[in-house]
This record gives C-alpha cells, structure tokens and sequence, in this order.
C-alpha cells in the first residue's frame, strides 16, 4: 500500500510538472513504437500527428519526427532523443549521437536557400566542425541532373534531381544528392554525407511525400 | 525499511524544492543578469537567448560562480608572478609572461558545469535539462566570431579567418608565437571544456584543421617556466576550461 502511494505521490507529481511535454513525448513514443515503423505507408504517415522522415544509414533504418521549426532549420527527433537539424535541407547539426556534426559556418552563403532551378553550375565553399575531427573545408559544386522517377509511399513522384559535388580538402570526393517534387519545388529526398558519418544519410521527406500525392488526382487518400 | 527510507527521501525532496524556491537564483545570460524567485531548468534559462540559430552551440558553456576556482586562479597568478621574479629583467620572455598574467587577472572563472549545453536536447532530454538552484550561474551562448582565439604566448590574442575557409594550427604557432612559447606542442579546443595536444614542430608536426571560433593555447616553454612547465601549463588549461568568456 506505501509502495502505491509512494508510486502514485511520484507519479502526479511527475505529470503536473511536464504536463504538456509529457503527451507529447507519449505520443512520440507511441510513433516509434508502431510495428508501421519498419516499413512506413500512407497510412502511418497520414496518422502521425507529427512531420516524420526516414533516415536510412547503411543497413539501417529509423523514423524520426519534426520537434521544431525555428529560425529557417527543421529539427528532427529520434527515438533516443538524438537530434538532426537541417537548413534549407541540408543537414548543419546532430546532437545525441556519439559523433555529431556540430556547426556548418559560412551557411548564408549556401546555394540551397534558393530554388533547385537556378542552381546548377553553382559553386560555394564551406566548413564543417565535428566533435570528433578537427574543422573539414570543402567546396561544391551544383548540377541540375534531369528528371527522376521516385517511387514512394508506393506511388510514383516525378522529381528533379540535383547533384552537388563536394570535394574536401586533400581527400577525394563525394557526391550529395536532392531530389525536388517537380511541380512544388519541395524537397522530398536527399542523399548527403555530413562529416561526422562514415556511411551516406540518405532522409525521406515522408511528410511532405504524402501531403504532394494528396493534392494528385488518383493518389489522394 | 527501504521503503521508509524512500518515502522520507522523497519528502526530503519536496522540502529542500521548497525551500529553495524562496531563494534568487541569478543567472548571467551573455552578460546579461536575470534574477529568477525559484530554481529554473536550464530550457527557460536558453528561451532568453537571442537569435539563437546564430549562436555557435558547440563552445556554449554554464558556469558556476565558485570561491574555490578564483582561488585557483589566485594561486596559479601567485605561483605565474614568482617565475617572472626569476627571469632576467629586459627580456621579452619575461614581458610577454608579464602580459599573459595581466591577462589572467582580467578574466573571469567560475566552475564549468560538465554537460553540453545543447539548445535543442535541453527541451526533451532530462539529463540534458538540470534545474539550476542556488548560486549564481553563467550561461555562455556567443555567436561565432570570425577568428581563432590565440592564448598563452602569443604575439597577437586572435587571428582572422572568413566563414569558409580553415587555418593549419602549425601556421598559427609559426606566425604568432612569442618568444616565451613552446616550439613543439600546443594545445587547441572547439569547446573551451576539451583541449587537445597538437604537435607543431618539424618533427611531430600534426595536420589540425581550425575553423573560426576555436582556440589555440601556446604553452610557456621550460626556460620560462622552470623544470615544472609542463605543471604550470596544465594548471592554466584548466583554468582556461573554466573561464566564463
């Protein structure tokens, strides 16, 4: 019986003080929870009550969730709380991993910030800092690679695909990739190498995938 | 029993939570006081920063004002200016220490609190959100500055460097590096809380790639120092782990 209300006196005063971040984390629990997790469709996304991605990395695959959108960046959470954040669709931070990219500077010059169409040919220059490595200088390049067919959430998306060469300093190179809706201009699916992966991180918009095929005659669900 | 102990602990908490919410706690945000009338988690301490998407997240920092520390720092200054009595008047190795103890005297020190402060982490992790209660906090969250911070024995306390562009820690120490400075190693950091030894000379020169914001401490050589430099060194890298810039 003590036990219980020791249980119960913890308990309340647990949820009084977090009130409205607890539901919310309820809710991000239950989301990464759902067996839909492993192989995402319309209807688990169209459920979600939040703006979901998802990170493939290697042979492995995670749902993340839209935390906040502040100043112009994205900030997407995992289930162990790890944190990416991007800008204009780049990734410019993680947090809660064990290596982590900690800061791009020289973003307000970065391309992205404006429509995928007058991009190629585009060239910038920039650093990356990570937690592990000292500073990484790299300079990039874009191209306009044509038209793609992306098939996702088992419907097909015509997009445009957008390559930007990135070659570090006194290393080889690399290639990011970014596949905008044809008709909205939205991103829907990057393929990148931040410097604190060994392994590309290639991230679905699914959100955004299934908010484009609602307003298509035929997909709309 | 355990159970009694448990119940009493957790009245224990209440009581102190009280207790402590009669208490101001200050917190010094980027130079700015905000005087709070009970504990505060470290979330609502970040929500006054401003223009946060500019700050430069990875050297932010909360401090502690400590007693103990600033007594460090008394003790370090105290042992630095007895050095100095034994270096020969006139030379530049004995001005560029007297200026670096000038420098010392001005900076202000309080005990780094060992978590990174992370806007976003703070906001949804417990661990990463620590109630702040009684004393007086530093939370440092700058935005990037364009330049590398030179410490220790330096001819020049920055150098300029553009957003897009890295700098080779071996070419700082070849251009500014006094005389006073050790000719083999330095030490360099991102976040103020870790510092990394890097080998500058022709022998263990070692690649380390420094973007704007960082720092780069020269260490004082043995002929300024005496036989405990490697000692005296040590003890100002930590001091300069807890200076509340």
């Amino acid at each position: 019986m003590f036990r219980f209300i020791l249980l119960s006196l913890v308990l309340s005063s647990l949820i009084g003080c977090s009130g409205t971040l607890y539901v919310y984390k309820e809710n991000l629990k239950l989301l990464f929870k759902s067996p839909a997790v492993v192989s995402p469709d319309r209807a688990y996304v169209a459920a979600s009550q939040y703006d979901i991605i998802q990170v493939n990395i290697a042979d492995k695959q995670a749902i993340m969730a839209l935390a906040f959108v502040e100043q112009g960046q994205d900030k997407f959470i995992s289930a162990d709380n790890g944190f990416v954040i991007f800008a204009n669709g780049r990734i410019v931070r993680t947090a809660g991993f064990i290596d982590n990219l900690l800061h791009v500077h020289n973003l307000t010059a970065d391309p992205l910030k404006q429509s995928f169409s007058v991009l190629g040919g585009r060239r910038w220059q920039y650093v990356e800092q990570t937690n592990t490595l000292t500073a990484k200088v790299n300079s990039a390049q874009f191209n306009i690679e044509g038209q793609r067919v992306l098939t996702l959430l088992d419907s097909e998306l015509r997009t445009v695909l957008l390559s930007e060469t990135v070659h570090p300093e006194n290393e080889g190179s690399f290639v990011n990739f970014y596949w905008f809706d044809e008709t909205s201009g939205v991103l829907i699916k990057t393929k990148q190498h931040p410097a604190n992966m060994t392994d590309a991180v290639t991230v679905t918009f699914l959100s955004r995938v299934n908010r484009i095929l609602s307003v298509i005659p035929g997909e709309s669900k | 029993m355990r159970l009694l102990k448990a119940v009493s602990s957790f009245f224990i908490i209440s009581l102190s939570a009280f207790n402590s919410a009669a208490v101001d706690i200050n917190v010094d945000i980027n130079g700015k006081l905000y005087v709070f009338n009970e504990p505060i988690k470290l979330a609502d301490a970040l929500s006054h920063i401003e223009h946060p998407e500019l700050v430069y997240w990875p050297d932010a920092g909360l401090f502690l004002a400590s007693e103990q520390t600033v007594q460090q720092k008394h003790a370090l200054m105290t042992r630095l200016i007895n050095q100095l009595a034994l270096l020969p008047a006139q030379s530049s190795e004995k001005a560029q220490l007297a200026d670096f103890i000038a420098w010392l005297s001005g900076i202000r020190v309080a005990r780094r609190i060992d978590l990174p402060v992370e806007f976003e982490r703070a906001r949804h992790v417990r661990k990463s959100n620590p109630l702040l209660q009684e004393g007086l906090f530093y939370l440092r969250a700058s935005y990037v500055q364009p330049q590398v911070l030179l410490l220790g024995a330096v001819t020049k306390y920055q150098a300029d460097i553009s957003a897009d562009s890295i700098v080779q820690a071996h070419e700082l120490h070849h251009n500014f590096a006094a005389d006073a400075a050790d000719n083999s190693w330095a030490y360099w950091s991102v976040s103020g809380a870790e510092w990394h030894k890097v080998g500058i000379a022709y022998w263990n020169k070692q690649q380390v790639e420094l973007a704007a914001g960082a720092m780069l401490y020269f260490p004082f050589s043995s002929s300024v120092l005496g036989g405990d430099s490697e000692e005296i060194n040590q003890q100002i890298l930590m001091l300069l782990r807890n200076w509340v810039r």
